[in-house]
């Protein structure tokens, strides 16, 4: 697309100047690797501005006079010069130039010479993308863009990752905007990776401000496949691959587990539940009965391109799906894909074309990360006693299986029901059985364009989308029976809800583009007007006479109990920009943005906001006086400032709204009543973010080695949050501006690449650190995430960061009477009456001697300090391989796994270490199930180190040799293998250490994830 | 073409620049604006009933539930705390005992529910002139909004003494910052409020408008206030030009007695079965039912369902009898002993023997269970959550407590009051001391959220004998004796903290109360 687009703008202003010389010289133009002709290079005479571009079969035609030298010049390639002489057929061959092949990124409205950019901007190519298997392509971003966050939310197929770029910058939505083809769209699962040319991440501020209101979080541009011209290409290209679980945890087994809850009674006082020497019915070990082995994950992509001298298109078609390793097909995301892309050239000054891509998803999904309905949490939480499937005549002839709706497997066999366990710890197979929601989307995006260029140089673009998603949700609740306290006994229900989500944007842009000497000028002005809305229809009915989940339809149920709501929303937003790029030299650049946004989500006194931004950068490797510099060949110093906004709110929340459910049941039945929702604030408006960018790229060693070093420090203010109000006002509070939040950090990003003989290699480090800190809030704090089990974890407070992990502070454990005796306050009293030996030790930390909730205080921070991803490829003659490392360092994570708060709950095994008597553990306390010192209180003893380093993907490839290509009429053919999460190094002991943002507060909590699979993957390539 | 595209490029300007305020104008689209509500008579009652709503809340959402019922029995001596197991009720067994840290959000839970029904109370005196109503409409709703306001006060005042009084809403954060009242001020607006109800307020409701408040529910309500305040600070009440003291509050029940049509139903068994709702003997009484059938666990309040029957429901599997309720404010072995031979006995206290089904365990067991609101097969909901659809009405002035309180305040037909009370269940005559009263209310209006406040307003030296327990023990307590032993903390004389999160927001200007 890049590529064509320039070459586009330079054959247009050359095509008029052809004119008439004594003889022709014609030939080809050809890529030095494939041998192939290269359609679209410039073929200009030396010293004049004659020339040409080359045909789709890479041949060309001049008139030259014998003492023409011909200029031959392709994006991606080295730049030719060649005398003509007496030749008349005079073929060149352009080789590949590895410094300049990411020589343009995408910057929003435009594209720019990277030598020339003045911000931080990160690319990633199609051939990375393609190297991992994704679903989503936020993925791709993962370990290869230093100061993008990205960390998968479990291992849910389709479940959305968190991504942060340069670190959380607010309390509210704190994801980028992500851009496809010029417009905005609200998730990006609808993209098929295989289908992606580029995505550029705008990380500075100054690079970010020309999409002003919504970048402050920063930008990811995703630019789709475009045709070429020149013959059509086929390709195929597809993979399957087989998921199990990478690991799993320890637990008790029946013996142990009996022996343990015999311990936590006579603790507590009470009477044995088991007689040891009976032996168990059962011992099931129900991770091993839930975790699905070999789960599939299937893709295939059938694409074609080409194009004439007037049309060039791009076409796919692409199929995934992809099986959970927990609940198979109860946690799948299964996508079709069809896009067609086109340009058309009407003549010389105007061309059209559209970019169109359909997409149909189903996608079902189970509860990935929580306490009460999670499956992995029902499967560690519960007893090892349960049967999996509950086959004993004499147990299924009484209760509950003789008399309650138990649930059956497909064999028809009843789910075990523990008579331990219960509350929201369930059988997990049976509670995966019930898993019957469906979420189905038809999803049409894209955009028709039309570019007129009137004179040299001015380019005037006029492009039109649309984002349109029906989304149906799909949910029936069949008679159950899991446990005494969940279970559906009385009727069964049906729901359906439809939703419409459209989003359309016409935006309008003139480009000019001078150059006079050595200087080169480029503005930017234009115009954007966007639209979004909702609307929503959802209906329920009770008594469904049928057990099959796939075949429930309103229209079946036969209650009265008929529920039905249905609303709409919709909000627009208005912007005036503009950018000035000017260059002298390539030598000394700036970019100067200015972007004028107004949005409904704002009342009429606050709508409008303006956002700028200036860059400048110097490439002083180009200055005479530097020209010593050793091995260093290239260097680049960046500098940037910008304000962005964001206005990540729902609609609406300047107004004052009447609720309307707030009735009363009068002796005659229910009345409707009103009242304000909540606190009127008219005068939000715009959260701010001011960032300096100050960068350095540099090259050594004949451009072998690259170095490039950002150093940012971004704040936010006025941000945007639901702020408590004291409880007299009596309504809920709304939005206002209040609080600022700071990060500053440093990215590294390393390469070294080289050849030797028919070997290449590269090696690949990129790092980031990055310290994100509260300075402003309202109120001095804001509650953070709760755990069910024990209520808060975490916290928002002036001085720390964001969502720290807060809670007591422990000391060990009292190892004997003495030591409980000895933990007093100055009075002499005792600072924990309750306790005995074996109990946990927590620490007076404000000293105000008594424990009590004001000793809470900062135990862990979830956000880590370093983000790291380190890569290697290399290829010799037909074998190529890569592989990826990922990590993190000086995170936190909060261990929720265990439901302490019940009895009955399995361990593990960890819990073999316990406090039994003096010196035998100072940090796993003795095992009660009456635990009057409340042990299990929110403190430092959930809290374990999240630092991890995984080897995320490592993959051999093999070409079929030329020679055999030729014979099939191919021109590339590969077969490759990979592992994906083969190795995690890491000292957390839960199931997996990457857990992303529930919410802006909840982060790192681990209630027993949904872990990332182990995948193996074969898969191939062939190109026609 | 050239020409014409730079024409329609400069209209597209135009046209785009032109547009921008109307197109950036949106205003919700499928909820309604207040700035447009409030105009006819429709959406002030709708606006009323909001109010309404808010004596219904058991719960304030993001932080706890906390009936008023459920809550003031558990911090009297005739119940403990309850619930499943130890960590279940936490907070409620930190009222149970007296210790009650002011970040408690069983608590806040209590505070935030009154002043949420205050700024509903509120709003509708200061949008109802505005309204397009008859002036009957008007002055009925206005002595409505007054009487709920009143409730809330009082609910806030027994609990927390020390209240910041708001009689307008407050309209931004220029006023948050709000001092604490004197008690005084606090309850002489209570019975300004009802006073001025009691002239406005209907005194025969029609059946369609049955249970909205009448002129006999203000008249209770303030002699449970004058009552409550004169025996807590043996001072009287002024209520505008109206000095309400014992004999003027004396005067409003009697007009009740005489006038009102209000009386005993036969069977006192009946009193809290689904026939006896809006009976005669139900002076004031909240609504509660199950439509819309609930299901939204984020959202409890939003419900019609009692949760206080619920939460007192015994947690009981496969019974035909009684739904799986939550075993909280199990009932103590004192009030059973206290109650040993009165006739009303079985119809206030559940014993575990009478349960059918698997009954588990819970916190604090005692054997004992309220029977007066609980998960019983009468009162299950049709549809939706079980939990959040319990029928059980809330009665919260009933007739024999009327009677009682004019015996109290006393009239010259105390006797004949008392004895009327105890003829219903077949007991016969006693003299109408103080001690006799004080009793036969105890008898007669256990575990109905009244006995704390009958013993608060008997001075800390009675409220600490009565509500302190040390080795009290039923023969079906389960537990270490420990658990339900229990100091009452007479610096306190019995007022719950302010709490925490609303003493931080005033910066200084609300002060804690004594004991915390």
């Amino acid at each position: 697309m890049k590529t064509i687009l320039l070459s586009l703008f330079i054959s247009i202003a050359l095509i008029h100047s052809v004119t008439a010389q004594e003889r022709s010289v014609s030939g080809s133009v050809f890529d030095g690797t494939s041998g192939e002709g290269l359609p679209g290079a410039t073929v200009q005479i030396k010293g004049t501005t004659n020339g040409t571009i080359t045909d789709f079969n890479g041949q060309y035609k001049l008139s030259v006079t014998d003492e023409a030298v011909l200029i031959v010049n392709f994006i991606g390639y080295t730049t030719q010069e060649v005398a003509v002489g007496n030749q008349s057929v005079l073929d060149i061959t352009l080789v590949e130039d590895v410094a300049q092949l990411d020589e343009i990124v995408v910057i929003g409205y435009g594209v720019q010479r990277k030598k020339v950019v003045t911000g931080a901007i990160e690319s990633v190519s199609a051939e990375e993308i393609s190297l991992t298997p994704i679903l989503r392509v936020e993925q791709a971003l993962q370990g290869r863009t230093p100061g993008v966050q990205v960390t998968n939310q479990s291992g849910q197929p389709g479940e959305a990752p968190t991504v942060r770029i340069r670190g959380a910058g607010t309390t509210g939505n704190a994801a980028p905007l992500y851009i496809v083809d010029g417009l905005p769209v609200g998730g990006i699962d609808f993209l098929n990776p295989g289908d992606i040319e580029s995505m550029d991440v705008l990380k500075d501020a100054a690079s970010a401000a020309i999409y002003g209101s919504r970048a402050a979080n920063g930008v990811v541009l995703i630019t789709t496949k475009s045709g070429v011209k020149g013959k059509m290409s086929i390709a195929y290209s597809g993979y399957y691959a087989s998921q199990n679980a990478a690991k799993t945890i320890d637990m008790l087994n029946a013996d142990q587990y009996r022996a343990l809850m015999n311990e936590g009674a006579t603790n507590a006082g009470l009477t044995e539940p088991f007689d040891l020497n009976e032996i168990p019915a059962n011992n099931t070990d129900w991770q091993e009965a839930l975790f699905q082995n070999n789960a599939p994950m299937v893709n295939h992509q059938l694409s074609v391109a080409g194009g004439s001298e007037k049309s060039t298109y791009a076409s796919s078609l692409s199929y995934f799906t992809q099986e959970g390793i927990i609940g198979g097909d109860k946690s799948q995301f299964e996508r079709i894909t069809a896009r067609l892309n086109t340009n058309h050239k009407v003549n010389s000054k105007f061309n059209f074309g559209n970019n169109l891509a359909y997409t149909h998803i189903v996608s079902r999904g189970i509860a990935s990360n929580s306490s009460f309905n999670g499956a992995f949490s029902s499967a560690i939480n519960m007893d090892p006693l349960t049967p999996v499937v509950e086959l004993d005549p004499t147990n299924l002839s009484q209760t509950p299986y003789s008399d309650e709706p138990v649930v059956l497997n497909g064999q028809g066999q009843a789910y075990g029901v523990s008579n331990f366990v219960g509350a929201e710890v369930v059988n997990p197979l049976a509670l995966l059985e019930l898993a019957n929601n469906e979420t189905r989307v038809d999803k049409l995006v894209g955009n028709i364009y039309g570019e007129l260029v009137p004179i040299d140089g001015l380019n005037i673009k006029s492009s039109f989308g649309i984002d349109l998603a029906y989304v149906l949700n799909d949910g029936f609740r069949p008679l159950f029976y899991l446990n005494g306290a969940q279970l559906n006994d009385n009727k069964t229900d049906v729901n359906k809800a439809i939703e419409r989500n459209s989003t359309w944007q016409w935006e309008n842009t003139a480009t000019y583009t001078k150059k006079i000497g050595d200087h080169n000028l480029t503005g930017l002005v234009g115009i954007s007007a966007l639209q979004y809305s909702y609307e929503d229809l959802r209906g329920s009915n009770a008594i469904v006479p049928t057990d099959d989940p796939d075949n429930v339809y309103l229209n079946l149920a036969t209650d009265t109990l008929w529920r039905s709501s249905g609303g709409a929303a919709r909000a627009s937003l208005y912007s005036n920009f503009g950018r000035v790029s000017y260059d002298y030299k390539d030598k000394y650049s700036f970019t100067g943005i200015i972007r004028r946004d107004g949005s409904s989500k704002f009342g009429a006194n606050k709508r409008f906001g303006t956002f700028s931004s200036v860059g400048a950068a110097w490439v002083a490797s180009d200055e005479d006086f530097m020209q010593n510099l050793g091995p260093v060949s290239f260097l680049k110093l960046r500098v940037s400032y910008g304000v962005n906004g964001n206005q990540e709110i729902g609609d609406y929340a300047f107004v004052s709204i009447i609720d309307n459910t707030r009735g009363y049941t009068f002796a005659d039945g229910r009345v409707i009543g009103s009242s304000p929702l909540r606190v009127a604030n008219a005068d939000i408006q715009w959260e701010g973010s001011k960032q300096l960018s100050i960068g350095i790229d540099t090259r050594a060693y004949n451009d072998r080695l690259s170095l490039t070093v950002d150093y940012y420090k971004k704040t936010t203010d006025k941000l945007l949050e639901i702020a408590q109000i004291p409880d007299i006002v009596g309504r809920d509070a709304s939005f206002s501006n209040v609080g600022i939040i700071e990060n500053s950090g440093i990215e590294i990003g390393l390469n070294w690449r080289n050849s030797s003989n028919e070997l290449n290699y590269s090696f690949g480090l990129n790092t980031a650190y990055n310290r994100n800190q509260i300075t402003n809030i309202a109120n001095d704090f804001i509650a953070g995430a709760s755990w069910a089990i024990a209520g808060q974890v975490t916290r928002n407070e002036v001085g720390q960061p964001i969502a720290y992990f807060w809670g007591y502070k422990t000391a060990g454990l009292f190892q004997n009477d003495s030591d409980v005796f000895s933990h007093i306050n100055t009075e002499g009293d005792l600072l924990q009456p309750n306790a005995v030996p074996g109990d946990v030790r927590f620490v007076d930390v404000n000293g105000d001697g008594v424990i009590d909730p004001e000793d809470r205080t900062k135990i862990g921070n979830p956000t880590p300090d370093w983000t790291f991803g380190f890569d290697a490829s290399a290829d010799y003659k037909n074998f190529d391989f890569s592989i990826l490392f990922i990590g993190s360092l000086g995170n936190d994570i909060f261990n929720g796994m265990q439901r302490q708060d019940l009895r009955y709950t399995n361990r593990p095994t960890t819990v073999l270490d316990r406090w039994t008597g003096e010196g035998t553990s100072n940090s796993e306390p003795r095992f009660t199930w009456v635990d009057t010192n409340n042990n299990y209180r929110v403190s430092d003893l959930y809290i374990e180190n999240g630092s991890f380093m995984r080897l995320k993907n490592i993959q051999f490839g093999y070409n079929i040799p030329n020679s055999t290509l030729k014979k099939i009429g191919a021109t590339a053919w590969r077969f490759y293998v990979s592992g994906e999460n083969l190795i995690t190094f890491t000292g957390y002991t839960g199931a997996d250490p990457e857990i992303g943002a529930q919410s802006a507060f909840d982060i790192g909590i681990d209630r027993a994830i949904y872990p990332q699979a182990r995948t193996f993957r074969i898969g191939t390539s062939l190109t026609f | 073409m050239k020409i014409n595209i730079k024409y329609i490029s400069a209209f597209i300007l135009i046209i785009l620049l032109g547009c921008s305020e109307d197109f950036l104008n949106e205003q919700p689209l499928s909820q309604v604006v207040s700035s447009n509500f409030y105009q006819t008579e429709d959406q002030a009652y709708q606006a009323l009933v909001s109010i309404y709503d808010a004596l219904q809340y058991q719960s304030t959402p993001g932080v706890s539930w906390a009936p008023f019922m459920v809550t003031a029995d558990m911090l009297s001596d005739d119940a403990f705390a309850g619930g499943g197991d130890s960590n279940d009720g936490q907070d409620e067994d930190e009222f149970n005992k007296f210790n009650i840290p002011p970040t408690s959000v069983i608590n806040r839970s209590l505070w935030a529910k009154n002043y949420t029904g205050i700024d509903r109370a509120n709003t509708y005196l200061e949008i109802i002139d505005g309204i397009d109503a008859s002036e009957d409409f008007k002055s009925r709703t206005i002595a409505e909004a007054k009487f709920m306001r009143a409730y809330f006060y009082l609910e806030l005042a027994r609990f927390f003494e020390n209240v910041p009084l708001l009689t307008e809403t407050i309209k931004g954060p220029s006023e948050y910052k709000q001092a604490q009242n004197t008690p005084q001020e606090t309850y002489n607006q209570i019975a300004l409020d009802l006073v001025e109800a009691i002239e406005d307020l209907p005194e025969f409701l029609p059946s369609e408008g049955l249970g909205r408040i009448s002129k006999w529910a203000a008249e209770g309500l303030l002699a449970r206030t004058y009552l409550f305040y004169n025996g807590v600070y043996g001072a009287e009440l002024t209520a505008g030009d109206v000095t309400v003291n014992r004999a003027k509050a004396l005067e409003y029940v009697e007009d009740m007695i005489s006038n009102s049509g209000h009386g005993l139903i036969a069977n006192y068994e009946e009193i809290f079965s689904t026939v006896s709702e809006y009976s005669i003997e139900n002076v004031f009484e909240i609504g509660y039912g199950d439509t819309p059938a609930w299901f939204d666990w984020g959202y409890v309040r939003g419900g019609e369902g009692n949760l206080s029957a619920q939460m007192q429901g015994p947690r009981v599997t496969q019974s035909d009898n009684w739904d799986r309720g939550w075993s909280f404010a199990p009932v103590s072995h004192k009030l059973f002993t206290d109650m040993a031979g009165d006739p009303r006995m079985a119809s206030t206290i559940l014993q575990e023997s009478e349960i059918d089904g698997t009954l588990n365990i819970g916190y604090q067991h005692t054997g004992y269970f309220s029977n007066k609101y609980s998960s019983d097969a009468e009162h299950w909901g049709s549809d939706g959550q079980f939990e959040h659809n319990r029928t059980a009405n809330f009665r919260v002035i009933r007739y024999s407590d009327v009677l009682l309180m004019a015996a109290e305040l006393g009239s010259g037909n105390a006797q004949s009051y008392m004895d009327e009370v105890r003829a219903r269940v077949g007991l016969s005559s006693v003299p109408a001391t103080i001690e006799n009263i004080f009793n036969e209310r105890r008898m007669e209006l256990s575990l109905e959220g009244i006995r704390y406040f009958d013993v608060l307003r008997r001075g800390g030296s009675f409220a600490a004998q009565e509500l302190s327990k040390s080795g009290e023990r039923g023969p079906n307590y389960v537990g270490d004796q420990q658990l339900f032993d229990i100091n009452f903390n007479a610096a306190t004389r019995g007022f719950l903290p302010i709490p925490q999160t609303s003493i931080d927001f005033s910066s200084g200007a609300m002060i804690q109360n004594d004991g915390y």
